[in-house]
């Protein structure tokens, strides 16, 4: 597989606070990718910091996708090139429909206007594939969604946006066992329709029962302290990052 | 022709402020002869449509109406007849009255009329009817520079309803001045939703008299400020019935040099025990180069009550940013979307798909497609 993403020594912090300590990564095109790691070990920061979070300031190291430097570079411009991050709490937006929104979005990636007609149908498609009430469409982006709603809203954009590397962030943490259910077929649906690559940031396995998974990388404190194939994920799920910890 | 203008003071506020603010009231020149502003109208079964006063036989209350007393007195001295709505008791009208402005022409085919025009109407609401009214205000064969003076006046009866849906689609270098005043009786209700989407320089003013008991008005604005535009609003609700309800919201966006004054009045007087205002504006600011003013002001004569007033005002949250661009939406489009957003939420309040078709084709989008 040819490469994708490619970090180099990553340091990026948050007023003044350095949370990630030099971090290399590899992902290449299709592959699926986990990353696993304590709460505060700076997963999410990684995810953030790799679409251009402004939030956060990048200190070292570099970030490249797809063979251009994207290290630094404004968010919009950085995933219109096909990076996509799922939010672990979505933001709600008052007076934007979730159907105006990803509509925006596409004509916005594609540069093109899209027919309104061709949009609804195939929104209605995937929606059906994400076992969502279609009147999800035509309601404020998340304002007033579940949780296991506003998670499925994520997935939805993923499958219409289809980047070539997504960034799932805790996608099924606080979703029960039917909505983990939903999710994971949307994640395959985008593996099979797209075939892009995954990485996915999570301290939970429900999410990884049906991928394949290439490679497991442990973060703890801001670094990479350990990284293998899926059989890591079984050891971790068997014993903790305790080893991970103390190492 | 100078010498003929007359110079009035209106969108006054109930009680004056430090006047170097300049929020006290606005003062506007009005021409002496304007002609009558030709209309379309579609009247639903139910409704019938009369000449002259309609309101004045009803009641004795004297009708306030937002842009005040000055404005009134020389709307009266034009000597225009009114047109007058009036539904009967208990009828409920079983589509909307629909009053276009649009595409009326006043003068000969190649001379587009460039003079001031009036339109003056009444509307009565007999007791436990319905009614809703939309007027499609809109250049007629009109070019340039005019003035238009519009004026609503309502009564609604004991448990009667009235909704009054304006969509302001104006060219830019047309002055409105939108003035509307009415009371309601026991139990009745009026709402009011206006979209402001047009108009050069635009005066709007509302006062409702919620003088029956358990009576209640909504008013809901949404606008976009663009260029030069202003908008010099003054939304007055006076609460003398017991358990009366007042909401008043009002949303809108400002770019380039444009200016808006917010004057929202909640007064609740003597023996309105009981009574309920709120008012909030939120309001979303594009560039740097915008004037910006408001005024809330809540009145009391009366001690139980509850009266609140909220303002949301300044630039994007950056956590919204954020999202937004995480889905390839640049700034400048986010803002563009949340204008959007602004009009969309009042206009998502009308249920007629006709004015939403308008009020769409406005903003740029395509018609609704059926799946």
């Amino acid at each position: 597989m040819s490469e994708l993403l490619n970090i180099k020594g990553l340091k990026a912090g948050i007023e003044e606070k350095e949370i990630l300590h030099g971090v290399d990564l590899n992902v290449g095109e299709g592959e699926v990718h986990v990353i696993m790691g304590p709460n505060g070990a700076g997963k999410s920061t990684l995810g953030s910091v790799i679409i251009g979070d402004p939030g956060y300031e990048i200190t070292g190291g570099s970030i490249s996708f797809d063979g251009e430097d994207i290290t630094g570079e404004d968010t919009d411009k950085i995933v219109k090139k096909g990076l996509f991050l799922t939010f672990q709490n979505p933001i709600e937006i008052s007076g934007i429909t979730l159907s105006n929104f990803i509509k925006t979005a596409l004509e916005l990636h594609t540069g093109e206007r899209i027919k309104l007609w061709d949009f609804k149908k195939k929104l209605k498609e995937t929606m059906e594939v994400l076992q969502m009430d279609p009147s999800y469409a035509d309601r404020d982006l998340n304002v007033g969604f579940s949780g296991g709603e506003k998670k499925k809203a994520e997935i939805l954009q993923l499958l219409m946006l289809r980047p070539k590397l997504a960034i799932l962030d805790e996608t099924d943490s606080g979703l029960d066992v039917d909505a983990v259910h939903v999710v994971s077929k949307g994640v395959e649906e985008y593996k099979k329709q797209v075939g892009g690559a995954l990485l996915i940031i999570t301290h939970s396995t429900r999410i990884l029962e049906a991928l394949k998974v290439d490679r497991t990388h442990v973060l703890v404190d801001g670094r990479i302290v350990a990284e293998g194939d899926a059989g890591l994920i079984e050891e971790i799920n068997r014993d903790g990052f305790e080893r991970f910890l103390t190492a | 022709m100078m010498d003929n203008t007359k110079n009035i003071h209106i969108n006054k506020l109930p009680v004056r402020t430090w006047n170097k603010l300049k929020m006290n009231e606005a003062s506007i020149e009005l021409g002496p002869k304007p002609s009558q502003a030709l209309y379309k109208d579609e009247i639903p079964s139910g409704v019938d449509r009369v000449s002259g006063k309609a309101i004045g036989p009803m009641s004795d209350i004297p009708v306030n109406t937002g842009l005040g007393e000055e404005f009134d007195a020389y709307v009266t001295d034009m000597g225009i007849k009114s047109v007058g709505y009036i539904t009967e008791d208990g009828v409920e009208a079983d589509a909307p009255l629909y009053i276009s402005y649009g595409g009326v022409r006043h003068g000969k085919e190649d001379e587009p009329a460039t003079d001031d025009k009036i339109g003056l109407i009444d509307f009565t609401v007999g007791e436990k009817s319905s009614l809703t009214v939309i007027q499609d205000i809109a250049d007629d064969d009109s070019r340039g520079a005019y003035t238009f003076v519009l004026q609503n006046k309502y009564h609604i009866a004991e448990g009667g309803s009235l909704t009054l849906i304006q969509v302001n689609r104006l060219g830019k270098e047309v002055c409105l001045c939108n003035d509307i005043g009415g009371y309601v009786a026991d139990g009745g209700k009026f709402s009011l939703i206006q979209v402001i989407l047009g108009g050069g320089v635009n005066y709007y003013g509302s006062n409702t008299g919620l003088t029956g008991n358990g009576s209640g008005v909504s008013i809901d604005v949404a606008y976009s400020l663009d260029g030069e535009a202003s908008l010099d609003m003054n939304y007055v609700v006076d609460h003398r019935g017991r358990n009366s309800e007042s909401n008043i919201g009002v949303s809108g966006v400002m770019k380039g040099s444009s200016k808006k004054l917010f004057r929202g009045t909640i007064d609740f007087h003597k023996g309105c025990a009981g009574a309920k205002g709120a008012e909030i504006e939120d309001v979303l600011l594009i560039d740097d180069t915008i004037v910006n003013q408001t005024i809330p002001l809540i009145l009391c004569d009366e001690e139980d009550v509850e009266g609140s007033h909220g303002a949301t005002i300044g630039r994007l949250d950056e956590h919204l940013l954020t999202y937004m661009k995480s889905r390839g939406i640049s700034e400048k489009d986010a803002y563009v979307l949340m204008e959007r957003a602004k009009i969309d939420a009042v206009a998502g309040k009308i249920e007629d798909d006709r004015i939403k078709g308008i009020i769409r084709t406005c903003m740029g989008d395509e018609p609704e497609a059926e799946v």
